[in-house]
């Protein structure tokens, strides 16, 4: 009986010691690589962000704001009708029938350089975000839509710059019928960064606004 | 109702406690402490990923969510273990039912207990081990990977997250991720259960236990060869037990067609029960 009893009692303590080291070790791993600290903007807010672009420059905090103005969630002939798209123009993945549906998410910002040197706004990193979808930027139709800027806004010091963000949604990206028959009702982000410091506009539901006005005066 | 729970522990004494048990815990083990030497620690320490868990280049480092052997769909082990899943399952007491039916212990144990008593304590026992054996791996797995990896949330701006947007419950997994593994976990002890109960509903007429043992697998591939290439691939059992999915599937049709499955073999079972003649 002492016999048994000394061996529970080292299988105790084993474990425990056990449970303790791993324990200590999960933090010790969590604290090297904490969680994002996450700052969030609405629309038409001034949207502060910093850290690594995708080519590894490093944007300072406050050097680049991002103001989205509008966002709106479009389908294909609210596309179609926007200045720039050529008439009759089909992306690849609904050309090749792979999707049946899709939607593209316009948002129009103002980019700002705080700086007294010039900078870029590398905005092909930023990401329009919505629960389990994501995605970046369609080039093809950005540069449409931009006559031509670069993903890459260069931007004078102190000066601004308008720029047409696009992302296109499939309705293949659901994972139900139901669920894309309410994609308008759906409320959006766009990521600025994602690590260590995650920066983030609220898009509201760009789905119940009404197609951007670009290029149109006033 | 004393005699029903005795039969009960009996019979998961003696699935736990079987040397086939614990031949296929080790064998699922080595898999998973595979994984975590090839896959987990490299991201956790190797030099060559230095860049990525410091959120160079604006990278979101790895988590435990997408380096774990449920959380990736694409390294060897992974792949092999999902695929060996069946037979684990199996090989520690599914074949137990044919076994006992040749050895005449059904008999006795029938004549004891009665018919009812010992068929529910053979399925239970034989779904408690097979679930235990194909989730003790997995849930080593991802507490070791705790130990390299971080659990930083996933982020599906990230874009380095094998749940995408058309996977099932894939909002769950980027708004509770524990709660995603955890469903995933009970999905897999009880998908593991049904393939092993499949033996125990085949054990009357199946020549041999050999084949007793390897046909639940030997289906479980064949539908995997079968629906590959088609709309249902994700519904075959390696694919759909998979939490880093490959395929789109309904939830509501994989409960529906596992769910037929389980009752096709409590009748089957039960009719066997119904028929069984000890003389």
């Amino acid at each position: 009986m002492k016999r048994k009893t000394a061996l529970t009692l080292g299988a105790t303590v084993a474990l425990a010691v056990c449970a303790a080291f791993f324990v200590l070790r999960v933090a010790q791993v969590n604290a090297a690589t904490p969680a994002p600290e996450v700052h969030r903007f609405a629309l038409g807010e001034e949207a502060t962000y910093s850290g690594n672009d995708s080519s590894g420059g490093t944007v300072n905090p406050g050097d680049i704001t991002v103001t989205a103005e509008h966002a709106a969630l479009l389908n294909r002939e609210e596309l179609a009708k926007l200045p720039g798209i050529p008439a009759g123009y089909v992306d690849d993945l609904m050309a090749s029938t792979s999707a049946n549906d899709m939607r593209a998410l316009v948002v129009e910002v103002t980019l700002r350089n705080t700086t007294s040197e010039p900078r870029e706004a590398h905005v092909q990193g930023f990401k329009a975000r919505s629960g389990a979808w994501s995605n970046g930027l369609f080039a093809e139709i950005y540069f449409m839509l931009n006559d031509g800027l670069s993903t890459r806004v260069p931007l004078e010091p102190g000066g601004t710059e308008k720029a047409t963000l696009i992302s296109l949604l499939y309705d293949n990206q659901s994972n139900s019928t139901d669920a894309w028959q309410h994609v308008d009702e759906r409320t959006f982000d766009l990521v600025l960064t994602v690590y260590p410091q995650q920066y983030v506009i609220n898009l509201g539901q760009p789905g119940l606004n009404s197609a951007p006005s670009l290029g149109e005066e006033a | 109702m004393n005699t029903s729970l005795r039969m009960m522990k009996t019979e998961c004494r003696r699935a736990f406690g079987s040397r086939l048990f614990a031949a296929a815990l080790v064998a699922g083990l080595a898999l998973a402490l595979a994984h975590l030497v090839t896959i987990a620690v490299p991201y956790g320490t190797g030099d060559v990923w230095e860049v990525w868990r410091g959120g160079a280049k604006g990278a979101y480092p790895f988590s435990v969510y997408n380096t774990w052997m449920g959380g990736e769909n694409s390294s060897a082990f992974t792949t092999l273990y999902y695929f060996l899943l069946p037979l684990l399952a199996c090989v520690p007491f599914a074949d137990s039912g044919y076994t006992d039916l040749k050895s005449g212990y059904a008999a006795q144990m029938i004549s004891r207990a009665g018919r009812s008593a010992y068929c529910a304590a053979k399925v239970l026992a034989v779904a408690l081990s097979a679930g235990t054996v194909v989730l003790v791996p997995l849930v080593v797995n991802f507490l070791g990977t705790l130990l390299f990896v971080p659990l930083l949330p996933p982020e599906a701006a990230a874009g380095t997250f094998f749940v995408g947007p058309s996977a099932a419950f894939a909002d769950v997994f980027y708004g509770a991720p524990l709660v995603y593994c955890g469903l995933f976990a009970l999905l897999t002890f009880c998908v593991a259960g049904i393939i092993a109960c499949l033996c125990v509903a085949l054990a009357p007429v199946m020549p041999n236990r050999f084949l007793v043992l390897v046909t639940p697998f030997l289906l479980c591939t064949a539908a995997s060869f079968v629906l590959a290439g088609s709309g249902l691939a994700g519904y075959a059992p390696t694919e759909v037990l998979m939490p880093a999915p490959r395929f789109d599937v309904q939830p509501a049709v994989v409960a529906v067609a596992y769910g037929l499955i389980a009752g096709a073999e409590a009748v089957a079972i039960a009719r066997h029960a119904r028929t069984f003649e000890a003389l």
